[in-house]
């Protein structure tokens, strides 16, 4: 008996010093091309793209991540559906939702002049917990919002990418003289995802916005080709269907036994699965989080569970007339 | 007739005013002795408070045990938890998040002749006085042999690092886990590491060392280590609200205390100037950054304006603990009963203000 587990240790041992070799030649290689986009995407993506500069440059990082196959790939990714639970007062459903790797959630807001943007009261010095930016705004839900500069995965939220607009206002800004892409609402709750040149973004017609990409879906054509090239991961998205209904989703990943995560043409096809026509990639990672009264809806990956993020988009509750 | 009617309202009422007293009462009741039942306490180790002082954990005989001070119970204690992890583990070490009720806690365990410690977290989630306990086993490291131990932990919720000072071999070695639960070793080889703290908003871990016998205070800040102080005399205390405090101990005597702030190192802030037996002083600074020195016989609280006050004297009974609450305006005195724990929340009153 003693000899059999010798045996099987020494096999599995070895069979893993192997493919610890093998991994770094498949990416050197080319060789397994899918396998090789697979690794390169998730790596790059991840908090610690750094890893895979070791092994390749950036023109070959760039290259490789911009050769998965170029077409939209529309196809039914949600392998099982189990509603949990509906507010009728706020006009609120969520939904647990399972696919091939992932499993998730979706929230479904009907009505979209609820939904705001909270900025960390701290911003500058550090970020706020979803479940703190939710109910200081008074709101009964959230996810969270944009990304951050997160120097050695070690950012603490206080400093949002790109554009931040809150109530029609620039209230962060680290961009200058480019085009930025924004997932904005207007004063109407109408959600617009577009690329504006910095120094001319119509404030008067934007409410709230923040920074991140790529959109998924715009004026309901599907635009992720090939799987997006950014692998498995923990994702967050927000769309809107044509009759006003914003849709949240959070998608687990990185927890071998629950959800290793989706790529982002899973999250786009869970969205037109949902009849959305606008949507957009948000923070995703170790930022991932829904909440909803109090309670965190989704599996946090992290150790310590909530990270500390800049911008959240929120939730109203219904306003009696 | 009438009387059976007066007496079935006189129940009623009753009934209805101990209802009433359970929900208006404040749930923490000063100098009032608690028992917790099904708990048993031999010589408990690293006792300390959540973050909202429902919970109180320790490490009592090898096995992790958190108490729940609301129903009086415990809500852990740890024997076989997970799967494929054999009965022989034994818990290393644990560390309350600041702000959460999350305990991450190590344990190490063989498995046939490979030795691994394991970092776990205990999530505790409230729903009013109900208790669910979420145990996650996060990863498995594999260490050189047995005998590994973990001196302290360090968190930083705001950036997702852990910091942690190993034993083993008489060598101590302080490690970084980061986001991608990767382990790092942070010390050289030669470097002695004295004590350790580690800011919670920004992740900036500030390390006592001494090389080659040379003292001296750093800070690092992501991969970037850099020098604050070299002086033998000066001991790191804590950091707490972005500020590092330091002591001054000359003579096996703290004499002075002072802080400098995180995002201005230049500036040295004196606090306090006095005389305290530094011999086996334990520290613990307070989230309103009340400073707390610990001997075995008394405890002398330092507020942030410098002034002095002795919380408890005369701990001589070793059966009794005290722990200090985060907040530091209450503590516990904990005792056994017939082997079970017994407690006593105490306020901590104001030091008299200095003439």
């Amino acid at each position: 008996m003693k000899k059999i587990i010798c045996f099987l240790f020494s096999f599995i041992l070895i069979n893993f010093v192997v493919s610890s070799i093998l991994c770094v030649l498949v990416i050197y290689s080319g060789g397994f091309s899918y396998l090789r986009t697979f690794i390169v995407g998730t790596i790059a993506t991840s908090r610690h793209p750094q890893i895979i500069e070791y092994f390749l440059s950036s023109q070959e990082i760039k290259e490789i991540l911009n050769s998965s196959e170029r077409f939209v790939q529309i196809e039914p990714v949600i392998r099982r559906k189990q509603n949990i639970y509906n507010d009728t007062y706020n006009n609120i459903t969520i939904e647990n939702i399972e696919g091939k790797t992932f499993k998730g959630n979706v929230m479904q807001v009907g009505n979209p002049l609820n939904i705001r943007l909270a900025v960390t009261k701290d911003i500058g010095t550090s970020g706020q917990r979803l479940i703190d930016l939710v109910e200081e705004n008074g709101a009964i839900a959230g996810i969270n919002a944009g990304g951050f500069y997160d120097p050695n995965a070690q950012g603490n939220g206080a400093f949002p990418d790109g554009i931040t607009i809150q109530n029609g206002k620039i209230v962060y800004s680290n961009v200058e003289d480019s085009l930025t892409s924004l997932i904005a609402f207007d004063e109407n709750g109408r959600l617009i995802l577009k690329c504006f040149d910095s120094n001319k973004i119509d404030l008067d017609n934007i409410r709230d916005a923040v920074t991140f990409y790529p959109y998924l879906i715009v004026d309901g054509k599907p635009l992720i080709e090939g799987d997006g090239g950014w692998g498995l991961a923990p994702r967050t998205g927000i769309g809107q269907k044509a009759d006003g209904t914003v849709v949240f989703v959070v998608i687990d990943g990185r927890q071998p036994g629950w959800s290793m995560g989706a790529t982002l043409r899973d999250l786009m096809n869970v969205f037109l699965e949902y009849g959305v026509t606008n949507a957009a990639n948000l923070d995703g990672g170790s930022s991932t989080e829904m909440v909803y009264q109090g309670q965190i809806v989704n599996n946090l990956w992290s150790i310590f569970g909530e990270r500390y993020i800049p911008t959240a988009f929120i939730v109203l509750p219904e306003q009696l007339d | 007739m009438f009387l059976c009617v007066l007496f079935v309202q006189l129940v009623i009422v009753v009934f209805f005013n101990n209802y009433a007293e359970n929900i208006l009462s404040p749930s923490l009741q000063y100098d009032k002795q608690y028992v917790c039942e099904n708990t048993y306490i031999n010589e408990p180790e690293n006792l300390s408070l959540s973050y909202n002082n429902r919970f109180l954990a320790y490490i009592n005989e090898g096995s992790l045990v958190v108490i729940d001070l609301i129903n009086n119970n415990p809500v852990l204690i740890s024997n076989k938890k997970f799967e494929n992890i054999p009965e022989n583990y034994k818990i290393l070490n644990f560390k309350w998040l600041p702000d959460r009720n999350i305990l991450l806690y190590f344990c190490s365990v063989k498995i046939d002749n490979d030795n691994f410690i394991i970092l776990c977290t205990l999530e505790l989630i409230e729903t009013g006085e109900k208790v669910t306990v979420n145990n996650v086993l996060e990863r498995e490291y594999s260490v050189p042999d047995e005998g590994y131990d973990i001196e302290k932990i360090q968190v930083s919720t705001y950036t997702n690092v852990i910091y942690y000072l190993s034993a083993h071999n008489n060598k101590k070695e302080l490690n970084k886990i980061d986001l991608m639960k990767n382990i790092n070793k942070i010390n050289y080889n030669d470097e002695n590491i004295i004590d350790f703290f580690v800011s919670n908003k920004s992740g900036t871990a500030y390390v006592n060392s001494n090389i080659k016998k040379e003292n001296h205070i750093y800070e690092l800040m992501g991969n970037n280590k850099n020098l604050i102080l070299e002086d033998d005399s000066i001991s790191l205390l804590g950091c707490i609200n972005s500020k590092v405090f330091l002591g001054k101990i000359d003579n096996n005597l703290l004499n002075e205390v002072s802080y400098f702030k995180e995002d201005d190192k230049e500036v040295k802030i004196n606090v306090w100037k006095g005389k305290i037996a530094a011999n086996g002083l334990e520290t613990f600074i307070s989230d309103n950054e009340r400073m707390f020195f610990m001997t075995k016989d008394k405890i002398t609280m330092i507020d942030s304006l410098g002034n002095q006050k002795i919380i408890k004297n005369n701990i001589i009974n070793k059966d009794k603990n005290i722990v200090i609450a985060n907040n530091g305006n209450i503590y516990l005195i904990i005792d056994k009963y017939n082997g079970q724990l017994k407690y006593t929340w105490k306020k901590i009153q104001l030091p008299e203000v200095a003439n």
